[in-house]
């Protein structure tokens, strides 16, 4: 008698053993249990699955298929039926993507670059008809675009915006549809009106990325309107012709996931579904549309917003990264942007979220594009030299605070069509309602500062606020600081805030999961700053400390010469490390004399900025801002970065290790790179759960390849079998500048990559 | 209000409503029947297994309840146990399914996923080979079927 696969597993030893073995076959045998556990592996571990068992097989191509890729090259060939042969990778590749195409729940369809490993390029591409219609039953999340690049026919194109088409009608439960480079020039199908017409009755958020023309915002709007209207009737027909005491399908439930049904060799017989309650119509919660520009060629109708009074019941717009050519604006009035915009605005009167910027802030990158306000003023200037910035009507802010009266997410980060009036009213109007706030760049942009009645209450509802390059809005942060008990992310770049100014005084929002700051060390201790007179808090000013706490024995000379007391217990010298110092440009006199110069007279105040940085034990991410050429510091300068050295503070940091995932510090100096500063870093961020390596990493030597290798994939091991550390990246340690030596830096660099696997180390490039 | 759970040995457990509604089959049951004060009975956990859901449920009491998004991201990270439940999922690796078993019987999708990501922490780097021995897994391709996944699976990465 033969046995299946599954009773092989349960007769392959007696269950004693199983027991003494310590792993429950069972468990692992049920599909739902082990597609729970492969969710959280990695591609490269999910392909080893595959190859275990029949049923590890099914579970991880399950697991694996959720997310679907298909690049630019490839969307045509999967879609389509073509005139010429296809290789076996390529015939396997259309008919995995049809096979898993139920399973799949998040689709891309796109171009990726340079990546076209896949298919050939070919500039004869001559598709002839659909492929078998594709039904997504599952599929939750469509990415379609920009595809201009494939070189095909136009019979083809229209075959294609079919295939499209027929992709988004066969997928029932699709909740999110972004479409890219709808608009171009080569390729105009499928329409956006073809999309909106097939999608189905779940969509919740729509995002749309390219040239989209502000005159096709009515068309745009009235489209959505009526697909909401054409589904309301849909599910009101449905409720009357629905039996009463007919059951409902449920909703979501912890079993009722994705998870296959299998036989007995572990053979998926039945694909599940995502349970669908069609009775309740979701209506569109969101609409994104990216690079809005004023003129263009329009391919779709004019529609008068006063056309049509139905409403769109969104509860988050995004009008971002708009622009107006100075070639179309002959003829063009202000008038005419400000009414097309409160148009759709007037449509929206549930509103809770307005995004209404640019995506500089998204794009911005401090290791290439440095300091922030350079950049933007740069990003400024450039986009001046093509595109005016018309401003909107005086009355538009009190406009749109008549059309949307609920708004408690509020994004004008980097606007410039709004004047410093437009700013002020609409947050004198919304501040007390606001859960988050960016006006990141418009002081500087105006070089203007906008009012605020300061009341103590003001920022209570507030979790997220962004003030970078608002150089005029210092005083803002400090309120925040003091009063904003719920805020859980603040930026403010470019906005020096002295030291002496945020310490001393226990902060409100120790909730904080995201801070970016900017914080000048003043060279003189006796000029330090004090906190603006308009904030209406009562505040001491806080002195310089000049007796302060030293548990770590920072400016103790003998640790110099250790890193710490309790590694020195049981492990002998290390001869190979002051071998190496004496091998390197700075030799052991010189080493303490110049680790003696990192310690100056405002390290307390460094310090007390640590241990006040040291109280988020909630930060995830932790970015710290410093001088750039030519920026807010000159030679001249009174105030220096901070240095996050052993002396000066970087041991305070401590209690962040457990939560700590991100630290930036692209535009400090480059102190922390030293010696002794990566130890630390190794040892109390990274290593801090397995202090059984410290004395490791101590004697560890800097100078073997072949030894560090050994190290490495030791501890690689180490932490596949235990969690890995919270921090995973640390942007901007500098190499160079004059307070070490680049060979040095960089070995210590190098070091710290080894002897950390997993921790992203980057290097600032400008 | 307290709740009473009685599992499957018959031992009777007192807690909290708020903590025991961390389960969702027992809110709904609660929700069902009404509040009272007769037992819930729990017969697929034992009590050294109920003790142990009973400790964690107490320590994330005041955790906001998870909401269910089928939208979610599937791809996970495994790497984000926080430090208290990776103390309490040190356990042996009986206790750490039967844990894993009861939580996803008694649909408590944070102990749920806490359970496994410790096991895929186990199962991260191993080969076929090494995971087949961990879990005991007869490998019941023919040779020809494991050739095929393995060219797939280069095909697949190589997209």
């Amino acid at each position: 008698m033969t046995t299946s696969p599954m009773e092989n597993e349960i007769s392959h030893g007696s269950s004693d053993e199983k027991r003494r073995q310590g792993i429950d076959v069972k468990t692992m045998r049920m599909p739902e249990i082990l597609t729970n556990v492969l969710q959280f592996l990695d591609y490269p571990t999910l392909y080893s699955c595959r190859t275990v068992s029949r049923l590890w097989n099914s579970c991880s191509t399950y697991v694996l298929t959720q997310d679907y890729v298909i690049g630019c090259q490839d969307i045509a060939k999967a879609l389509l039926h073509e005139d010429y042969e296809l290789s076996d990778k390529q015939q396997w590749a259309i008919d995995h993507f049809q096979q898993c195409s139920p399973k799949i729940r998040s689709l891309t369809l796109g171009h990726f670059g340079s990546k076209h490993k896949f298919f050939h390029n070919s500039d004869k591409l001559n598709y002839t008809s659909l492929r078998p219609a594709l039904f997504m039953k599952n599929l939750l999340s469509l990415s379609v675009g920009p595809i201009a690049d494939i070189r095909i026919t136009p019979e083809s194109s229209l075959l294609l915006g079919e295939a499209i088409c027929s992709l988004v009608r066969n997928s029932p439960k699709l909740e999110e549809l972004t479409y890219k480079d709808f608009y171009f020039t080569d390729l105009t199908n499928p329409s956006l009106e073809q999309i909106v017409e097939n999608v189905g009755p779940c969509l919740r958020k729509v995002i749309l990325e390219g040239p989209f023309l502000f005159g096709n915002l009515g068309y745009l709007t009235k489209l959505f309107c009526d697909r909401d209207q054409r589904w309301q009737q849909q599910q009101l027909q449905d409720q009357q012709s629905q039996t009463p005491g007919s059951p409902t399908v449920p909703t979501n439930s912890l079993a009722a996931t994705l998870v296959p049904t299998f036989d007995e060799k572990g053979q998926s017989s039945t694909i599940p579904e995502l349970s669908w309650d069609r009775t309740a119509v979701h209506p569109l919660e969101e609409l994104v549309i990216h690079c809005m520009n004023v003129s263009g060629p329009n391919v779709y109708p004019d529609i008068d917003f006063d056309s049509f009074q139905a409403q769109l019941p969104i509860r988050s717009l995004t009008l971002s990264d708009f622009c107006v050519p100075y070639s179309s604006m002959a003829g063009e009035s202000p008038l005419s942007i400000s009414s097309l915009i409160l148009g759709i605005l007037r449509r929206c009167p549930a509103l809770e979220e307005l995004n209404f910027g640019t995506s500089f802030l998204s794009t911005y990158d401090s290791f290439t594009d440095g300091d922030f306000s350079e950049a933007l003023t740069k990003h400024v200037n450039q986009m001046s030299d093509f595109y005016d910035t018309p401003k909107l009507d005086d009355d538009f802010a009190t406009e749109l605070i008549k059309a949307c009266p609920n708004l408690q997410k509020l994004d004008i980060g980097g606007n410039e069509f709004l004047t410093i009036d437009h700013v002020d009213e609409l947050l004198s109007n919304y501040m007390h309602q606001l859960a988050s706030l960016s006006v990141w760049g418009i002081g500087l942009i105006d070089e203007e500062s906008f009012g605020l009645e300061l009341q103590p209450d003001i920022f209570y509802n507030l979790t997220e606020l962004d003030l970078s390059g608002s150089l005029e809005q210092k005083h803002l942060i400090y309120l925040a600081l003091k009063s904003a008990r719920n805020l859980k992310r603040l930026w403010a770049l470019s906005i020096p805030l002295e030291a002496s100014t945020i310490v001393g005084y226990d902060w409100a929002c120790t909730e904080l999961e995201s801070l970016a700051l900017h914080i000048a060390i003043p060279l003189d201790p006796s000029s330090s700053e004090s906190v603006p007179e308009n904030d209406n808090q009562d505040t001491d000013h806080c002195p310089l400390v000049e007796q302060y706490n030293d548990p770590y024995g920072i400016m103790d000379e003998d640790i110099y010469t250790s890193s710490s007391a309790e590694d020195d217990k049981d492990s002998k010298p290390d001869a190979d490390q002051d071998n190496h110092m004496c091998r390197s440009y700075f030799g052991p006199r010189f080493r303490k004399r110049f680790q003696h110069q990192r310690s100056s007279s405002n390290t307390p105040i460094q310090i007390e900025v640590c241990k006040q940085l040291a109280k988020l034990t909630h930060l995830r991410e932790l970015k710290l801002e410093g001088p750039s050429q030519g920026g807010l510091w000159d030679s001249e300068s009174e105030v220096e970065c901070m240095k996050l050295t052993m002396e000066t503070g970087l041991p305070y940091l401590e209690p962040l290790k457990r939560t700590l995932e991100k630290l930036d510090v692209c535009q400090l100096e480059e102190q922390i790179s030293g010696r002794r500063e990566t130890e630390w870093i190794a040892r109390h961020f990274y290593h801090h759960r397995h202090p059984q390596l410290h004395p490791r990493l101590k004697v560890f030597t800097r100078t073997d390849p072949i030894q560090r290798e050994a190290f490495r994939d030791e501890l690689v091991d180490v932490y596949k079998k235990s969690p890995m550390p919270s921090l995973r990246e640390l942007r901007g340690i500098s190499l160079s500048g004059e307070h070490g030596h680049y060979s040095e830096l960089h070995m210590n660099a190098e070091w710290l990559q080894t002897v950390c696997p997993t921790l992203s180390i980057q290097f600032p490039t400008y | 209000m307290t709740i009473t759970l009685t599992s499957l040995d018959n031992l009777e457990f007192k807690v909290d409503k708020d903590v025991a509604e961390r389960s969702v089959l027992i809110k709904n049951m609660i929700e069902d029947v009404g509040e009272s004060d007769s037992p819930i009975p729990l017969p697929n956990v034992t009590s050294a297994v109920l003790k142990k859901v009973i400790e964690y449920c107490e320590h994330h009491r005041h955790d906001p309840v998870p909401v269910q998004d089928e939208s979610d991201d599937p791809r996970k990270r495994s790497n984000d146990i926080e430090e208290w439940d990776m103390k309490f999922m040190q356990v042996d690796q009986e206790m750490l399914f039967e844990i894993i078993l009861a939580a996803n019987y008694l649909d408590i999708k944070p102990l749920l996923d806490v359970g496994c990501k410790t096991v895929a922490n186990i199962i991260k780097g191993k080969t076929p080979e090494e995971i087949r021995k961990v879990f005991n897994i007869v490998n019941d391709f023919t040779p020809e079927e494991e050739a095929q996944i393995r060219k797939e699976n280069e095909w697949a990465e190589d997209r």
